[in-house]
């Protein structure tokens, strides 16, 4: 009898959450954001490493923040997320279980967040290659010419936020210029992404 | 008895080549005998003496890229490169009078190395050929045939031409021939100022330099049945080299030293049975430097690069049927910076061709080649063509063939860091050791494709070509040609990312990654009527990577932004443009006024229609969204002028419009003037 009751609950359970899943569409918009300022930063030329601000951002809140319920931060190329281990002393304090993995496609093309590719920033690296761009086998690109970086097409930040929730993004471009001239110092770290942010933790878009 | 014996000898043959090719072109690259070019099934098209003369040309590569669907293209390295049905330099062979050039800068031989002052004609098969040349002639051959004197007696040919950027070409050709003896030799000297395109920094596009060719020609018949001809030629340049490193400009000296010697004994038993044993030997070296500003040597290059062929070959000729085997051996070596050890190769080979002609109007050749190497599998290489005339006028023209190219020594033995840019490429034989050690002192941050993938052997880059023909001569006057071609190469070597090290260089290896074809139709017309002659060529091409094809159809998609949002879309097939540096449309046409012996006009106009450098939006493919280089025109005009029998003059301008592109396009420099004074003694 406990038994079945405990069952009759927990169908009850499945049954509203699916329901709640099939109003969730409404939830979760586009949102587009202008030139998060990234920066502050400096590039070593002896071994081409970072430092400076890493610049927090919030899903939830839909900006910068400056606390400790952080999503992802930036700072130039480099993007971290609040879960995981610091790969570097200079990082944000982490204080949550943010994990993020790079899809490719276009942004309505994802429509569900594949669990088992969250990665957490690990103790070598962050979960997103840090290397400039130059092996391109990331978000972004780097001309070695122009040396201009720039997000490769089709390539979807998928998120796990702090707090369990989701997003995706896409990051349109790196300047605040139109025609950036890296040669001249115009070194970029402005970020205009879009995302969509799932407030009510499923996993679905 | 002499001259019967004499019935099929070189100098007999010779003779029938000059009075044939006043009727009709005579060619013998296609098939490594002489073959009248209307009876060949094989796609050839040869560029006269007078062709070369009436263009003014000093270098192969003012002459070649006004043939249709031949275009050069400027390198990584400064020099130009050849692309034929789509295929580029590193698939196309150039010979001299039978032998190959060697000294490849990343897979193309460097066109203003050659003078064309003392060649007789130059013929260009197209498509694969390597059943008789063996490897990197997979897009086709390129033949250039050195002047000899056919009368008895002396000719003395001296030209002095001036031109644009201060460039002075002086030359000298002396051909003698008495009875056995036959001796043509030649200078060439040629010095120019080079050319700036580009004037906001402290590089020139072209430095200055200097050349200059000796090169001689001998032939002696022992007897009627022993004949022995030697070339050599003798190829020096010294060139300003010069590199800007945080903004100061370094400067220093490139130099190129190149010879090659080439003698054979041929052997006439009698009218059906021939032999000629044949041995070429050829090195190429070069040296480039910087000095520091204490004159210290600090950036010191070397390439020294040697080849020893020789040949036998057997030529059988019955009624209908000729054949020809051959058997030979290649050693070959290489030395240069940036190699992890000396790259030595030797090879054997064996090839039999057979041509037949049946019913009076079908013409077949078939052959066949078999390439054993020291250190590399073997390779059969295959052709099959058949040629009918329908009638007098319609002839039908069909081959296939393949072709090969063994990975080259830089794709194999390479060990190179550019410490400027950061980046790190190894050649596939050395590449897994190096990764290892690596990997073991801990200076790698991220493997993209594991060690093991590279621990073996790249294979060879393979081809199939496919030509389908007709000949239409409608009048004596009006003749067309067209040809429809397919190339599939396979197993393409390219480099691809293997690992980032630890201070963000890329490390670089190579791989058989992609499948290629290059497809198209070539048309050419050619009118001749009273004293002009025109001549109108066009190549449609495509060139496309099916790998890239078969990812869109398969839904693996390539993705690009949308200009005014930066929104990322997915391509459509009709987004993919194809590969890199080909142009879909190609076209030149060409006219020649003769007026009675005094006076040759000539102009020539080549077209290349838009093509892509490189990917732009980052998606690895070249689509409809890069940036593309645009199509343009270069207009030549050349006026000869006769002065009497043994004096005249040219003058004339290249590029007439002055066309340039200094971003993309670093070997047009621009409008050229020149003249040119020509003496003839005989």
């Amino acid at each position: 009898m406990k038994y079945i009751f405990l069952f009759f609950i927990l169908n009850l359970f499945i049954f509203t959450s699916c329901e709640e899943i099939l109003n969730e569409d409404v939830m979760s918009e586009n949102v587009l954001f202008v030139e998060l300022n990234a920066s502050q930063y400096i590039v070593n030329p002896l071994d081409s490493s970072l430092t400076g601000k890493y610049e927090r951002f919030s899903f939830s809140e839909g900006d910068t923040v400056n606390h400790d319920d952080w999503d992802v931060a930036f700072r130039g190329s480099t993007i971290i997320v609040n879960g995981g281990v610091n790969s570097s002393a200079d990082q944000p304090n982490r204080s949550g279980s943010a994990a993020v993995y790079i899809a490719n496609g276009i942004m309505s093309d994802i429509k569900i967040v594949d669990v088992n590719k969250l990665i957490e920033d690990g103790a070598t690296r962050p979960a997103i290659i840090d290397d400039l761009g130059i092996s391109g086998q990331g978000w972004a690109s780097y001309n070695q010419e122009s040396h201009v970086l720039s997000p490769i097409a089709g390539k979807i930040l998928v998120f796990r936020t702090h707090d369990n929730k989701y997003a995706k993004m896409e990051i349109l471009y790196y300047y605040d210029s139109e025609d950036p001239q890296p040669s001249q110092g115009d070194f970029g770290g402005f970020y205009t992404f879009n995302y969509v942010y799932q407030s009510n933790g499923t996993i679905n878009f | 008895m002499l001259s019967s014996f004499f019935s099929f000898s070189q100098n007999q043959e010779d003779s029938i080549i000059i009075i044939n090719s006043k009727l009709k072109e005579i060619t013998i690259s296609a098939t490594k005998s002489s073959i009248s070019l209307d009876n060949l099934p094989i796609p050839t098209s040869v560029i006269t003496e007078k062709e070369i003369s009436v263009t003014s040309a000093s270098k192969l590569d003012e002459v070649i890229t006004k043939e249709t669907g031949i275009i050069s293209v400027p390198t990584r390295t400064g020099t130009e490169g050849l692309q034929i049905q789509g295929l580029d330099a590193s698939y196309i062979t150039i010979l001299i009078d039978g032998s190959p050039l060697i000294g490849r800068s990343f897979g193309s031989l460097d066109l203003n190395r050659i003078s064309v002052e003392n060649i007789e004609r130059i013929e260009i098969i197209k498509g694969a050929s390597s059943s008789l040349y063996g490897s990197n002639a997979l897009g086709g051959v390129i033949n250039l045939i050195t002047k000899k004197q056919i009368e008895d007696g002396y000719k003395i040919n001296l030209a002095l031409k001036y031109s644009s950027h201060n460039t002075v070409n002086p030359n000298i050709l002396y051909q003698y021939k008495r009875g056995k003896l036959n001796l043509s030799n030649s200078f060439d000297f040629y010095k120019t100022d080079g050319y700036d395109l580009i004037n906001s920094d402290l590089l020139k596009t072209v430095n200055p330099f200097n050349n200059y060719t000796f090169s001689t020609k001998l032939q002696y018949g022992f007897s009627e049945k022993f004949i022995l001809n030697s070339n050599a030629r003798y190829f020096n340049q010294n060139q300003l080299y010069t590199n800007e490193k945080l903004s100061t400009l370094y400067e220093g000296e490139s130099l190129i030293n190149e010879w090659n010697f080439r003698t054979s004994l041929q052997y006439f038993l009698n009218s059906k049975f021939s032999q000629e044993l044949e041995i070429y030997v050829t090195n190429y070296n070069t040296d480039e430097f910087l000095l520091d500003s204490n004159d210290m040597v600090f950036d010191d290059n070397f390439y020294n690069h040697t080849l020893i062929q020789s040949e036998f070959k057997m030529n059988i000729s019955l009624n209908s049927a000729k054949g020809i085997i051959g058997v030979g051996g290649i050693k070959e070596q290489l030395d240069r910076k940036d190699f992890y050890d000396m790259a030595i190769q030797d090879l054997k080979f064996i090839y039999a061709q057979l041509e037949v002609t049946t019913f009076d109007n079908i013409n077949i050749i078939a052959g066949t080649r078999f390439d054993h190497y020291s250190n590399y599998s073997p390779e059969i290489s295959n052709k099959l063509a058949l040629g009918i005339s329908l009638s007098d006028d319609i002839i039908i023209n069909s081959s296939i063939g393949s072709g090969y190219k063994v990975p080259d020594f830089r794709q194999r033995y390479f060990d190179f860091t550019n410490s400027t840019i950061g980046y790190t490429v190894l050649g596939r034989d050395v590449a897994f050791d190096r990764l290892i050690s690596m990997e073991y002192d801990g200076i790698i941050q991220e493997i993209f494709i594991p060690f093991s993938e590279i621990n073996s052997n790249l294979k060879s880059e393979t081809s199939v070509n496919l030509n389908i023909g007709a000949r239409y001569n409608l009048s004596k006057k009006l003749n067309f040609n067209v040809n429809f071609f397919n190339n599939k190469v396979n197993n393409l070597i390219e480099w691809q990312l293997v690992a980032l090290s630890e201070n963000n260089t890329n490390i670089y290896s190579y791989f058989n990654i992609n499948e290629v074809e290059t497809k198209g139709i070539e048309f050419n017309t050619q009118y001749k009527i009273d004293c002009w002659e025109i001549k109108l060529g066009y190549q449609l091409l495509y060139a496309l990577d099916a790998k890239v094809l078969n990812n869109i159809d398969q839904d693996t998609s390539y993705f690009a932004r949308d200009p005014q949002t930066q929104i990322s879309f997915k391509l459509n097939k009709d987004d993919y443009f194809g590969l890199f540096n080909r142009s879909r449309h190609t076209a030149n046409v060409k006219i020649n006024y003769q007026l009675n012996d005094k006076l040759n006009i000539n102009t020539i106009i080549n077209y290349r229609s838009k093509y892509g450098l490189n990917d732009s939006n980052g998606n690895n493919i070249l689509d409809s969204y890069d940036r593309f280089v645009d199509g343009y025109c270069l207009w030549d005009i050349g006026i000869t002028q006769n002065i009497n029998s043994f004096q005249s003059f040219q003058v004339g301008i290249k590029n007439v419009l002055g066309f340039t592109n200094p971003e993309y396009i670093s070997n047009i420099s621009g409008r050229l003037y020149y003249i040119n004074l020509k003496i003839n003694l005989t």
